[in-house]
Parts: C-alpha cells; sequence; structure tokens
C-alpha cells in the first residue's frame, strides 16, 4: 500500500495524468475542428440534420438527394479543381461515403469471395503449401461469416473521433514511461543501497510493483481512453449506439471480426491495457540498467528509435514480420490492427496479425513479468559507473568544452538548453509546428467566389472612371437581368435559363457591393483619408480576419506563448536552485553583466519561439497562396476591416501584426524570467506565471462584463492584437508592462544587496 | 593591502548578528573561529556585498568597498559555505564559467582552471559531472573557483569540511603557501585547520569579538586555565555540569582522567599546560561569555 501510494502521489504520474487528459480534450477539439474546417457547431449541427434526413430514406433516395445537392461534375466525373465546397456540402460528401459504404458492402464481400475463388484456381496460387493459397483460404473463411450482418447508418463521428486520433496513444506511452521512472527512482537517487537492504526491498517490493505497474497501465489506460471518448461525446452532442456492428462504420469497412461496436470497444481497451502493460515492462526493465535520469532518458530514446525503424521497414512478409507487428509502435497505434486485414506466416503458420500480436503479447508480457522480477529483486546496487555511463561521462565532457569555448553568453544558453533540458521541448516544438501547419480553410458560397473574381478583374487604385465603368456594367448586368426574367416570367424557364439568371442576380448583387465599398472609399480619400483601392481580399481572410483565423491564431498563441513560458520558467529557477546566487554575487560580472546576458537569452530564445511558430507558418501560409495581392494598398479596403479607418498598407499591417506579436512574446519572455528569479522550484514558477497570466484575463472578464472566457490573459491579448485592432493597444501595452515587471523583479531580486 | 572594518553592524530585525565589529586585516592568514550563529557567515557577507549592512564601514586602502564595487569584487576569492553549483555542468565548465563571470579572458580562464584542478586534486575528475561528486570532491571545486583570477582577498567559508584528512592538510598547505600576499580568512569550527597556518585568530561570540591574536598569544592567555585529574566514572556528570571538560581519557578500573577548563580546578587537578591548543582557548573564552 506505502509503495502505491509513493508511486500514484508522485507528482511525475498524477501532474503528468492530468497533463495527458488536458492533451487529450485539446486534442480531440482541435482535430475536430480540423475535421470540421473550424465550424464544428454548424457541421455538427447539419451533420445530425442530414443523418436525421437520409435515416427516414432509403439508401439510393439518400444518394439521389445528396447528389442534388453537390455543384456539377466536369466531363472526366469528377468536381471542378476551382470548385468550393459549402458547409452542407461538405457534410453531404462525408454521409454519401458513409452510405456508399453501406450500400456497397454486400458486394465488397461477394467480391472478396470470388477474387479469393479465382485466384485459388489460377495456376500460380492453387499449391494449398504455399503461403499465398493459405492466405486466400484463410480471407475467404474469415469474410465468410460476415455474410448475414446488417449494417445501419448512424452518426460515425465520435467513434472516428475516438479511434482516429493518435496522440492520446503516445501520450499514454509516454505516461507510463514516468511511471516507469518513478518505479525506479531509488535506482537514480543512490537509495538503492538501502531499499536493496531492507526485508521487504527485493521479491517482494518487485512484485508489488509488477502489480502497481499493470493497476497503473489499467487505470491510465481507461482513464485516458475514457477521456477521450466523453470529450468526443461532448464535442459532437451524442452518445453514439454501441449496438451497431462494427461493419456499419466506415473506418471498420475492413473488420473481419462480427461484433458490435460496445464489444469492439471492449477488444479496443483490452488491447490497449496489455500493450501498455508491455511496454511498461519493457521500459521498467531497461530503465533498471540505469544510474541517471540522462541514462534513463538515452536508454528510452534509443529503445523507440530501433522500434521505429523496424515499425517502418519491416516488410509484411519476411521472416521479421513479428518484430514489426509486436512493437511498441504497433502496441501504441492499434487501430491499423482492427481495421486492416493482415495474415503474418510465422514458421510454417498463417495467423491473423492482431491474434499473433495478442497472443505474442501475452506470452511476452508473462516472459517479460518473470525477467522483470528476477532483474528488479536480484540486480545488486551498483557501486562503480557502468559501461554506458561511462560513455555519457566521456560525451558530455565534450559536450561541456563546445559550449564552454565560445563565451560567457553561450553558457546562459547552455544552461537552459542542456541541464534545462529547453532543446527537447524545442524539438518538441520543431515536431508540433510541422504537424500544424495549416492554411485556414475557407467556407465560400458562390457568392464569394464571385466577389473575388470581380474584386480581380477590376482591382487597383480606385478612381473616378473606375467607379463609372463598374457602374455602367452594374446598369447592364441590371438590364439584362430584366429582359431575362421578363423571358421567364413569360414561359416555363429552362434549367439553362434559371442558371444564367440566377448567376447574374449574384454577380450584379456582388458588384454592387463592390462599387458601394469602393465609392465609400473614394469619399474617404477625397477627405483627406486613406487612399481607396479594390483588393480581392480571400487571401487576406485566410491571415487577417478573425472570424477565419481564430482557432489557428489560438493554437499558434497557445504554442508560442507555452513555449516561451515552459522554456524559460527555469532560467531563475535553476541559478535559485544549483548555484549560491551569495557565489555569483560575490564575482566582479555576477551582477549587472549576468543579469544582461539572461536577459538576451530569455530575449532569443522567445524571438526563437516566434521564429519557428509564426515564421514558419507565415512561409508556410506563403508556399500556398502564391502571392499577396496589392500588398501596398491601405488595410482599411478589406471589407472586415473597413471599420477600423487604419490607413497603414497591407504589407505594414502584416509586418506590424507579426511585430506585436514578436514584442509579445518578448515580453512575456521577460516575466518569465522575472517570475523565475523569485522561485526555487520550477512548479511554483509555473503556478505563478500561470495566474499572472490568467489572473488579468479573469478581470477583464468580470470587469469588461466580457462573455467569452476561453482566452484568458495572455491569449486574450495575443488574440486581440490579431482579431480586434482596436482594443489592441491596452493589451498589448499591458503585457509590455507585465514584461517590464518581470524585467525589473529580477534585477533587483538579483542584483540588489539586501 | 589594507582592510578595515569599523563598527561594523549587522541587525536582523531585533536581533544583533554583528555588534560594533572593529578589525583590520593585512596580508596573512586569518582564522575566525566561533559557534553556530556568532556572526561568522555574516561578516563574509558584508565584505561581500551580499548583505546590507546596519551600521560601521568596510574598507578596502581607504575606500569603501561599496564604492569599489566591481573593483573590490574583483580582487575578491569567495568560498561561501553552501555547496551551491551548476551539478550539471563538468567541473572544468564551472570553473571556466566561473572565469567568465570574473572577467578574465578564455585562455587565461582555460589555463587557470586546469591549473587549479589540479591544485585540488580533480585533475582527472575534470570532465566529469559535479552531480557525480562527492561532498570532498564538491568543496574542493568550491575552492578552486575561489582561487580563480588570482585574489588578494581571499574569504573561505569552513573551506575543509567534508574532506579527508589528507586533502585536509593538502588544501591547508596550499593556502599556507599562496597567503603570503594576500588576506585570507578562514572561517571554521575546525580548530586544527588554522591552529598551524593562522597569523591571526579571532574568536567571534554572539557578533562580537572576544578575542583576537596569534595562536602563541592566546595559547598563553589562559596559561593555568587547563587542569587534569583522575576521578571515578560515577562522578564524571557532576563534573560536567561544573566545569568545561575538553578532554576525559579512560585510565581502567573505573577511573577517569579528566582535563578541564576554567578559572578554579576543583581538588585533586593540578595546571597542566603541556599540551594547551586553540581548542582549549576557543572553549575556556567561549565559556567565559556566557
Amino acid at each position: 500500500m506505502n509503495e502505491m501510494r509513493r508511486v500514484f502521489g508522485s507528482v511525475r504520474v498524477w501532474g503528468g495524468l492530468l497533463a495527458a487528459i488536458l492533451l487529450i480534450v485539446l486534442s480531440g477539439w482541435w482535430s475536430a475542428q480540423q475535421k470540421a474546417d473550424r465550424r464544428l457547431r454548424a457541421y455538427t449541427a447539419e451533420y445530425h440534420a442530414q443523418l436525421e434526413r437520409y435515416q427516414g430514406m432509403s439508401l439510393e433516395e439518400a444518394l439521389v438527394a445528396i447528389k442534388d445537392m453537390m455543384p456539377p461534375l466536369n466531363e472526366k466525373g469528377r468536381y471542378d479543381r476551382h470548385v468550393v465546397f459549402t458547409l452542407e456540402q461538405v457534410v453531404a460528401q462525408d454521409l454519401q461515403a458513409q452510405i456508399e459504404h453501406i450500400q456497397s458492402y454486400p458486394e465488397y464481400l461477394v467480391q472478396i469471395q470470388e477474387h479469393a475463388e479465382k485466384l485459388s484456381q489460377s495456376p500460380l496460387f492453387n499449391r494449398p503449401e504455399s503461403v499465398s493459397y493459405q492466405n486466400i483460404v484463410k480471407t475467404y473463411v474469415d469474410y465468410g461469416r460476415l455474410g448475414q450482418i446488417e449494417l445501419r447508418l448512424d452518426s460515425d463521428l465520435v467513434w472516428n473521433g475516438f479511434f482516429e486520433v493518435s496522440l492520446p496513444d503516445y501520450l499514454l506511452v509516454i505516461w507510463i514511461a514516468l511511471l516507469c521512472l518513478v518505479l525506479t527512482e531509488e535506482r537514480r537517487r543512490g537509495m538503492h543501497e538501502l531499499v536493496y537492504a531492507t526485508r521487504e526491498g527485493r521479491l517482494r517490493l518487485a512484485v508489488k510493483r509488477l502489480l502497481i505497474l499493470f493497476a497503473g497501465a489499467a487505470g491510465g489506460t481507461v482513464i485516458m481512453l475514457g477521456a477521450r471518448f466523453l470529450c468526443n461525446a461532448a464535442i459532437y452532442g451524442e452518445m453514439p449506439d454501441m449496438r451497431r456492428t462494427v461493419q456499419s462504420v466506415l473506418m471498420f469497412r475492413g473488420q473481419w471480426i462480427p461484433v458490435r461496436m460496445g464489444g469492439m470497444v471492449l477488444i479496443y481497451l483490452g488491447g490497449k491495457i496489455l500493450g501498455a502493460f508491455f511496454i511498461g515492462m519493457i521500459f521498467w526493465l531497461l530503465l533498471s540498467f540505469a544510474g541517471t535520469e540522462a541514462l534513463s532518458w538515452l536508454i528510452l530514446g534509443i529503445f523507440t528509435a530501433v522500434e521505429y525503424v523496424l515499425y517502418s521497414t519491416v516488410p509484411d512478409y519476411s521472416i521479421m514480420a513479428p518484430l514489426k507487428y509486436v512493437n511498441l509502435f504497433y502496441g501504441i497505434d492499434q487501430i491499423q490492427w482492427l481495421t486492416h486485414y493482415y495474415n503474418v506466416y510465422w514458421w510454417g503458420l498463417l495467423v491473423q496479425a492482431v491474434s499473433f500480436a495478442a497472443v505474442s503479447l501475452g506470452i511476452l508480457s508473462l516472459v517479460l513479468g518473470v525477467c522483470n522480477l528476477l532483474r528488479q529483486s536480484g540486480s545488486r546496487p551498483r557501486t562503480s559507473m557502468g559501461p554506458i555511463a561511462r560513455l555519457l561521462r566521456r560525451m558530455g565532457g565534450g559536450l561541456s568544452r563546445v559550449f564552454t569555448a565560445p563565451g560567457r553568453l553561450y553558457n546562459e544558453f547552455y544552461k537552459v538548453l542542456i541541464p534545462q533540458k529547453g532543446w527537447i521541448l524545442i524539438a518538441a516544438l520543431v515536431v508540433l509546428r510541422i504537424l500544424t501547419l495549416h492554411v485556414p480553410t475557407l467556407f465560400l458560397y458562390d457568392s464569394d467566389i464571385v466577389h473575388d473574381q470581380l474584386a480581380t478583374q477590376y482591382s487597383g487604385q480606385v478612381t473616378s472612371e473606375r467607379l463609372e465603368e463598374i457602374d455602367r456594367q452594374i446598369q447592364a448586368w441590371s438590364e439584362n437581368l430584366d429582359k431575362l426574367n421578363a423571358e421567364a416570367a413569360a414561359k416555363t424557364p429552362s434549367e439553362q435559363l434559371r442558371e444564367l439568371i440566377q448567376s447574374l442576380e449574384v454577380s450584379t448583387v456582388e458588384l454592387q457591393k463592390i462599387f458601394e465599398l469602393a465609392e465609400n472609399g473614394l469619399a474617404r480619400q477625397e477627405a483627406g483619408g486613406a487612399a481607396a483601392y479594390i483588393v480581392p481580399e480571400n487571401t487576406y481572410r485566410l491571415l487577417l480576419d478573425p472570424k477565419v483565423t481564430r482557432s489557428e491564431g489560438l493554437l499558434d498563441a497557445v504554442l508560442s506563448l507555452g513555449g516561451v513560458l515552459l522554456l524559460l520558467a527555469g532560467i531563475g529557477v535553476y541559478d535559485n536552485r544549483r548555484a549560491s546566487i551569495l557565489l555569483l554575487r560575490a564575482v566582479p560580472q555576477g551582477r549587472a553583466q549576468w543579469i544582461r546576458r539572461k536577459t538576451i537569452v530569455a530575449l532569443t530564445l522567445s524571438a526563437g519561439v516566434w521564429l519557428l511558430i509564426y515564421g514558419w507558418q507565415f512561409l508556410h501560409f506563403i508556399r500556398q497562396a502564391k502571392e499577396l495581392q496589392i500588398p501596398e494598398a491601405p488595410v482599411c479596403n478589406l471589407s472586415f476591416m473597413a471599420g477600423t479607418g487604419i490607413g497603414l498598407s497591407i504589407r505594414g499591417w502584416i509586418i506590424l501584426i507579426y511585430g506585436l506579436r514578436l514584442a509579445m512574446l518578448m515580453a512575456a519572455g521577460i516575466l518569465t524570467m522575472g517570475i523565475s528569479a523569485g522561485c526555487k522550484s520550477l512548479p511554483a514558477a509555473l503556478l505563478i506565471l500561470i495566474i499572472v497570466l490568467i489572473a488579468p484575463g479573469v478581470v477583464l472578464n468580470i470587469w469588461g462584463g466580457r462573455t467569452d472566457p476561453t482566452l484568458p490573459g495572455l491569449l486574450e491579448w495575443m488574440e486581440i492584437v490579431i482579431n480586434k485592432p482596436g482594443a489592441a493597444w491596452l493589451g498589448f501595452a499591458a503585457v509590455m508592462i507585465l514584461g517590464a515587471c518581470g524585467g525589473i523583479y529580477a534585477r533587483q531580486h538579483w542584483v540588489r544587496t539586501r | 593591502m589594507e582592510l578595515v572594518l569599523k563598527d561594523l553592524t549587522k541587525e536582523y530585525g531585533s536581533k544583533v548578528a554583528l555588534d560594533h565589529v572593529n578589525l583590520t586585516f593585512r596580508a596573512g592568514v586569518y582564522g575566525i573561529l566561533g559557534p553556530n550563529g556568532a556572526g561568522k557567515s555574516t561578516m563574509m557577507n558584508l565584505l561581500t556585498d551580499n548583505l546590507k549592512r546596519t551600521a560601521g564601514t568596510i574598507t578596502y586602502d581607504g575606500t569603501d568597498i561599496l564604492e569599489l564595487g566591481q573593483a573590490f569584487r574583483g580582487k575578491v576569492g569567495y568560498m561561501p559555505q553552501q555547496q551551491g553549483m551548476y551539478e550539471e555542468f563538468t567541473a572544468r565548465h564551472f570553473l571556466q564559467y566561473m572565469a567568465g563571470l570574473k572577467g578574465l579572458a578564455p585562455r587565461e580562464a582555460r589555463r587557470q582552471s586546469d591549473e587549479l584542478l589540479g591544485v585540488v586534486n580533480l585533475h582527472e575528475n575534470k570532465d566529469q559531472r559535479i552531480r557525480s561528486f562527492s561532498g570532498g570532491m564538491k568543496q574542493r571545486v568550491m575552492l578552486a573557483q575561489a582561487l580563480l583570477g588570482d585574489p588578494e582577498v581571499l574569504i573561505l567559508d569552513e573551506p575543509t569540511a567534508g574532506l579527508d584528512p589528507e586533502e585536509r592538510i593538502r588544501i591547508r598547505n596550499y593556502i599556507s603557501q599562496i597567503a603570503g600576499n594576500k588576506i585570507v580568512m578562514i572561517a571554521t569550527h575546525v580548530v586544527s585547520d588554522i591552529e598551524g597556518i593562522a597569523g591571526e585568530v579571532l574568536l567571534l561570540s554572539e557578533g562580537k569579538v572576544l578575542i583576537k591574536g596569534s595562536v602563541p598569544e592566546l595559547v598563553a592567555s589562559i596559561r593555568g586555565k587547563v587542569s587534569e585529574g583522575m576521578i571515578e566514572e560515577s562522578k564524571l556528570p557532576e563534573l560536567q555540569q561544573q566545569y568545561r571538560i575538553s578532554n576525559v581519557f579512560h585510565a581502567g578500573e573505573g577511573k577517569l582522567r579528566v582535563r578541564i577548563i576554567g578559572d578554579c580546578p576543583p581538588e585533586g587537578f593540578a595546571p597542566e599546560d603541556s599540551h594547551t591548543g586553540l581548542e582549549e582557548v576557543y572553549l575556556y573564552y567561549l565559556n567565559q561569555s556566557l
């Protein structure tokens, strides 16, 4: 019981679990937003509405209804490349895929059977002893059991969210690694001799720990999968039907077991628990060889890399295939086992990969369990450094020479990047950036596309001649429209005529809007305001329109701010804990110059994070968007910025926005340094940072009567800069003041004599 | 080279940690003895401007050290009592880092670091992380960093704590060797560390200097105050209540030979000055002050 309390009471374990749950919720929400093209609520509502409609129809009728809703196909039977789908059409396409799957499923089964029969008669494959023949027969038998199942159209949203997002699986593995680190803690804290010398410190303790590891694997898996399921249920506002046959869900089209969704969840859960336990036992065994934390991470890193190479390079039907399937990454990403039909050939036997993996996992778990018990209870405390530790020491020495050579500033970078493991965080940020690079998708109605085409046609500075030209065009179209309407009223209009009228109406209305905006702009220009331009603005909406960029902006703000805070939260804590400040203050450059170097480090790393998150994202955007049209036009010419009256050019506005974000991140960096200077523990520094950064947001919400509490503190202000330029300066000034306070406090704390 | 403390006072609220201390230090080794809370570390922290003084002055060659600021800190080598170090650094990296903060050029920093690691017998461990060092090894790294830059004033707070006898003697001899043109202040509990090398010893208690002088002078000042005698084993507790006892030796057959320190020895005890040392001086004056 004491051991269990020690392990599960560890901040690493429960803090890790809480952090994992938080990330699962965030990733679930983010992934759902992405799938719904950032209109989650509208998408969900539309999905449920259309689903209900189609459930009342036969599958054929539903497909016809969807076809009517979609834009026409070109002569190749595809949609034109420039077609932009409306939300209704996006939802209809998703449901169309589901319906087509259900409709074609019986035929799909027949095809598998026919294919198997045909192959088995082919002279190439009909040798009963050959692997191919056995594979054909086995496929035939496995899928033959599915003839009687009944598929039903229902919502797949929760199931897709639950099974498809793999981040929670990786989080589970990281958490298991943390659990194992805590299990083996005494080896790295020099307490192994003490524990080993006690009466119950050997086999009995090892058995207890094995049970704790299993409990942790089971509990952690249930909690994390539970969180993932509930999160998706909450996001989509539905509790999915557990009684549906599993093949009804599109992603399980290749599934060969006749089971219902409830059963599949249990199979998945069981597999996950076994996988987590198995991975945990491997980690536990490996960590028992590590005398230091650094070595522990090195071992885990090398093991993970080897596993990934096996996972990604070993062919399915090689003698090494078991190493591919009984693998950390297959253990993590188990959904592949359940959605893809694979057979593994192993010493003359053909078995399903999933069955093979399950049985192997079970047997190997037993073997590993015994190995662990022997190792954990039998290994004597190490009295001298092992070969790996010696190698690491040499590497450490070499690394330290590299870092000491260039100068004093590098030492301050070294402290953040190497001992405080900042490099891991930067690597994680790079990976996260790569995974989240995005170009927002615009939901465009036909009218939006027409508007942009017309704006491109008439783009440039507005003159009275251009206004007249537009006006003439509007008049011509209006007259034409009157004639067509009269023609349509006289007889039953043809489909072509109806489409023509509709198209002309849209063009006229949109050109009228352009005219009005341009006219207002010209009036403003003549009154001495910013020059009037007609600018095609769809690209700019993707970059600057708050309605379009909100979720991406929030993600970038979270990544960049989170990166700066985590990277710099230890900058002062480390010195307060590791170095005697008294000692530093007693040397000539240990006061003002030292803090100057610290400040440079904080600013540089903040700028680095900005470059990594915003710079990379901007480059990605530009690469996708190809070009920014008329960037010299004042920004108030963009319809969504019209109310601001800002005369700065679009180019200048973009530079300003990105510059402000840089300044805010730098201020956040200095604030972080200041708070860190006053703390002796990292959690305390992070807690204070969160309070300082969230409290103003809460005040803003209460005092300002705001109704949207989702963006606290600094994040809110980052968003203001992006989304609410009118109120930007207040937030910006507040962040700058906070940053300055942080800098002053750090100086006071470290430099002034008390 | 003269470091003068004049009426130096430090108060923490109502507690007086240092009470109008007047001292003058010139080149040589100074041993500062005193029990916990006597004010030794406070004095060291005032000398390194880590604490704000309540009253008094500290001048170096006639100028207040606060005015000298960085220039004075450039002349000081300080080894604090706490072993605060960057434990993820190697020994050499840490020394080069500190050398950088002391304003040494990189080449000179490397040269001195390597040389001092040899002096403190850590040359073979120079590329090991400090985290893997024993307490004694860490202590030697701290001493080496204090010696960087060849400081004129060396302030060492418990420099030999945790060292084995051989290392202790080695370090002691090195300090003595370099002390010719430096002011070396050694605050310690270990009397033997300064007995052989300190030109002058200060005894601090409750923020005041109880006595100062050379070791022979101090020993002479308690001549006749140390007595020795035989007692029954059962009498020891009673004797301990009345006198400060410096040594107890089992003579066999239930008898103990006891050395006591005090102005009026009990009956049967005779003055015995032949082995009197600094430890007994310390005990005598401390007892007097209580």
